[in-house]
C-alpha cells in the first residue's frame, strides 16, 4: 500500500487512487439521488397551494426554492428556502432533515418573508411537518430541537452578507417580473389618435368591424399578436399597447394565476417562443379579449371555462 | 437528450450527467489555477474523475447535489451553472483548506512562543482551551458572535498572502496573534482551541464556501495572487501598503473600487449583479479598506495610490 500525504492533514491510499477514480465517481454519482417522494411530487399534477408546501418559484429566469406560509385570493405569502444551510442568517431556521419531506437540511429564511403573486410558483416540491401558520413556529420548532437559527454576521464583510443579498435580489427581481401592467385604459384614445378608422383597424387586425369597434371605444382589450400589429403602426413598444388596454379582472387573475395553468402558459411559450412572462400576459388579454366580445360588459364570466377555451384553441386538445 | 432530461426522467444522473460534470470540471481547471488532487501530477482524465468522486462523496453534500440540481435546473444552461457553480465551490474550499490547516497549525505554533497566552489543558477547562497570562482560566459559555465581533474590530490586519512557505511573515504572525489577543481578552477566561481556530478563519475568509452558491469573497481562491515579495529597500512605504491591498482584492472589488459611494443600483449595472448584492459588496469593500488602512499614518497615500492601480491595472 502506498501512502501521499492529504492537504487535510491525513494520508490517502494511492491505489485507490490509481485503480478506481472512474468507479468511485460513477459509484458516488449513482449514490447521489434525488428522494422518490420529491420526483413524484415534481411531476404529478400540482396541489392547491397551502401553507408548510415547499414550492419552486420560477419566473422569468429566476428560480428560487419558497415555503408558502399563507395563501390570499392569487397571492402568497412565502419565504425562500434552500439546501446551501451553512450560510444561514441569525433569522433563519435551518430544520434537520426528517422535518421535511426533501430528507436534508433546508434553511427557511424566515427573516425575508414576503407576499408575491402566486403565478411564480412553478412546481410542487414537498412539505414542512410543522404549523407554519403559527405565528410562533419557529420558536417552537427550535424548542422542540426541530431546527436551529444560524448565525448573526460577525462584520460587513462576512460572507454571509453577500448570500443573503443574492437570495433578496431574486426575490426583488420575482416580484418585479410578476408584475402585471396595471391597465390605463387609454388603448382607445391611442387608436383613436392614430390614421387608423374603424375599416383600417379591422383589416390591420383581421378582426371583424364589431371587434374593431369595442377595441376603438377601449370596451375590449388587445390581444399579445393584436398589440404587436399595433405596436407597429402607432411606433410604439407591445408593452405600451398592453399597459394601454384596461387592467385584468382580478377574477382572471386568480384563475391564470393558479398553478394547475402553468404548464398550459409553459406550452405557449414553446408554441409561440416567447418567455413564460409573455404567455401569461398574452393567455390573459387573449382570454378577456374573447371573453369581452362574447359576453360584452354586463356580467362577470366563468374564467376557468374561458381559459380553457382559450388553451383548447391554441394548443388544442392533446396538452 | 442531455443530462438535464436524464436527470429530469430519472432524479440520478447518469452517463450524460457524468460525461457533462467531466467536461465542466476539465473547464474550470483550465481557467483557474486549482492543484490536481493528490496523488496527480495534472489534470487529466483521472484526477478529473478523482475531484467528482471527491465532491460527490462528501457526506451529505452529495446528496444535496443531485436534490438542488433536480429541483433548481430549469433547462440544460441552467443545469450547466449549477454544476460550474457546485464543482468551482468545491475547488476552492480545497484551495482553502491548505490555509486552513496551516492556519490552525501556525497559530498554535506561534501562540505557543508568545507569553502573552496560556495554553489551558483539557484536565482544567474539560477541553484544551488558551487563557491569557495571568487572566481567568474559565471556558468561555458565551455566544461565539461576541468573540467574532471582538476579532473583526481589530484594526489593520491583513494576511495577503499564505502561499509562502518557511517562517510565518511578521506581518501574518502580527495578524494571527493580535487577532487571538483580542479574542481571548473579550472572553475573559479560556476558549477552545476550535473556536479560536473558526474565529480567525472567519476573520480572514477561510471559510468553507457554499455548495451551490457562488460568493465574490471566494473568487479570490479562483486565482490566488502570487506572495507580494518585499520589492526594493527604496520602495515607498505607502506603495508598498497599497500594492498589498491590491493583492488581497478580488476582481470584483477592483473593478468596484472607483466606485465606492455610488448609489447601489449604479453598481449593480457596472458589476451585472443585483442592487442588494451590490451594495454588501460595497459596503464590505469600504469595511475592508478602512480596516487595512485605520492605523496607517500615509492612509491618503495608500488609498491615492490604491485608486491609481484600478487605472494602471484595469
Amino acid at each position: 500500500m502506498e501512502l501521499v500525504p492529504c492537504a487535510t492533514g491525513g494520508v490517502r491510499d494511492m491505489t485507490e487512487v490509481n485503480e478506481s477514480a472512474e468507479s468511485r465517481f460513477l459509484a458516488a454519482l449513482k449514490v447521489a439521488v434525488a428522494p422518490p417522494s420529491v420526483s413524484s411530487s415534481f411531476d404529478a399534477p400540482p396541489p392547491t397551494p397551502a401553507p408548510g408546501q415547499i414550492w419552486r418559484a420560477n419566473w422569468a429566469s429566476v428560480v428560487e426554492l419558497v415555503l408558502i406560509r399563507n395563501v390570499v385570493g392569487s397571492n402568497v405569502s412565502l419565504v425562500p428556502a434552500s439546501l446551501d444551510t451553512d450560510y444561514a442568517d441569525e433569522a433563519t431556521l435551518v430544520l434537520s432533515e426528517d422535518e421535511t419531506s426533501l430528507s436534508v437540511s433546508v434553511a427557511i429564511w424566515t427573516g425575508l418573508e414576503r407576499t408575491l403573486p402566486m403565478r411564480i410558483l412553478d412546481r410542487f416540491v414537498g412539505r414542512v411537518f410543522s404549523d407554519v401558520t403559527d405565528s410562533h413556529w419557529v420558536f417552537r420548532a427550535i424548542e422542540a430541537e426541530r431546527g436551529v437559527l444560524g448565525r448573526l454576521a460577525g462584520n460587513p464583510s462576512d460572507p454571509l452578507c453577500e448570500f443573503r443579498a443574492i437570495i433578496e435580489d431574486s426575490l426583488d427581481e420575482l416580484a418585479e417580473t410578476a408584475l402585471i401592467p396595471e391597465g390605463d385604459n387609454r388603448l382607445g384614445s391611442l387608436i383613436a389618435s392614430s390614421t387608423l378608422d374603424m375599416d383600417a383597424l379591422s383589416r390591420l387586425l383581421s378582426i371583424p368591424i364589431q371587434q374593431a369597434f369595442n377595441l376603438r371605444r377601449g370596451q375590449s382589450p388587445a390581444t399579445g399578436d393584436q398589440a404587436e400589429l399595433l405596436a407597429e403602426h402607432l411606433g410604439i413598444s407591445v408593452n405600451e399597447v398592453l399597459e394601454a388596454n384596461p387592467s385584468l379582472p382580478e377574477g382572471l387573475i386568480t384563475c391564470l394565476s393558479d398553478p394547475h395553468r402553468r404548464n398550459q402558459v409553459y406550452q405557449l411559450s414553446i408554441l409561440r417562443q416567447i418567455p413564460e412572462p409573455e404567455a401569461w400576459s398574452a393567455a390573459g388579454y387573449g382570454t378577456y379579449a374573447l371573453a369581452a366580445r362574447q359576453t360584452g360588459e354586463v356580467e362577470e364570466p366563468a374564467w376557468n371555462e374561458r381559459l380553457d377555451a382559450y388553451f383548447n384553441g391554441i394548443l388544442g386538445r392533446s396538452q | 437528450m442531455g443530462a438535464y432530461e436524464e436527470i429530469r426522467a430519472n432524479g440520478v444522473g447518469g452517463d450524460l450527467t457524468a460525461e457533462l460534470l467531466r467536461k465542466l470540471a476539465s473547464q474550470v481547471v483550465r481557467m483557474a489555477s486549482f492543484p490536481p488532487p493528490e496523488g496527480h501530477d495534472g489534470w487529466n482524465s483521472e484526477a478529473i474523475d478523482d475531484l467528482l468522486a471527491n465532491m460527490l462523496s462528501q457526506p451529505g453534500d452529495g446528496a444535496k447535489f443531485i436534490l438542488n440540481c433536480y429541483l433548481k435546473a430549469i433547462d440544460e444552461p441552467s443545469l450547466e451553472r449549477l454544476f460550474l457553480a457546485t464543482i468551482g465551490n468545491y475547488l476552492k474550499d480545497e484551495a482553502k483548506s491548505t490555509p486552513r490547516g496551516k492556519l490552525r497549525r501556525r497559530l498554535t505554533g506561534l501562540m505557543e512562543s508568545d507569553p502573552r497566552f496560556v495554553r489551558v489543558p483539557a484536565s482544567v477547562s474539560g477541553t484544551p482551551s488558551w487563557a491569557l497570562q495571568g487572566g481567568p482560566t474559565r471556558l468561555w459559555q458565551g455566544d461565539l458572535i461576541t468573540l467574532e465581533k471582538a476579532a473583526w474590530a481589530v484594526r489593520g490586519a491583513s494576511i495577503s498572502s499564505w502561499n509562502t512557505s518557511g517562517p510565518t511573515s511578521i506581518a501574518t504572525r502580527t495578524a494571527l496573534l493580535a487577532i487571538a489577543h483580542a479574542v481571548l481578552t473579550e472572553a475573559a477566561g479560556s476558549v477552545r482551541d476550535e473556536d479560536i481556530a473558526r474565529i480567525v478563519q472567519g476573520r480572514f475568509a477561510l471559510l468553507k464556501p457554499p455548495l451551490f452558491t457562488s460568493l465574490d469573497a471566494d473568487d479570490f481562491w479562483l486565482d490566488p495572487p502570487a506572495p507580494t515579495s518585499d520589492g526594493p529597500a527604496e520602495q515607498i512605504e505607502s506603495v508598498r501598503r497599497a500594492e498589498e491591498i491590491w493583492a488581497c482584492l478580488s476582481q470584483t472589488e477592483r473593478s468596484l473600487l472607483p466606485h465606492l459611494g455610488k448609489p447601489p443600483r449604479e453598481i449593480a449595472e457596472v458589476l451585472e449583479i443585483g442592487p442588494k448584492r451590490a451594495a454588501v459588496l460595497e459596503k464590505a469593500l469600504r469595511e475592508k479598506l478602512k480596516l487595512a488602512t485605520v492605523d496607517d499614518h500615509e492612509k491618503e497615500d495608500v488609498v491615492k495610490y490604491l485608486f491609481g492601480l484600478c487605472q494602471n491595472r484595469p
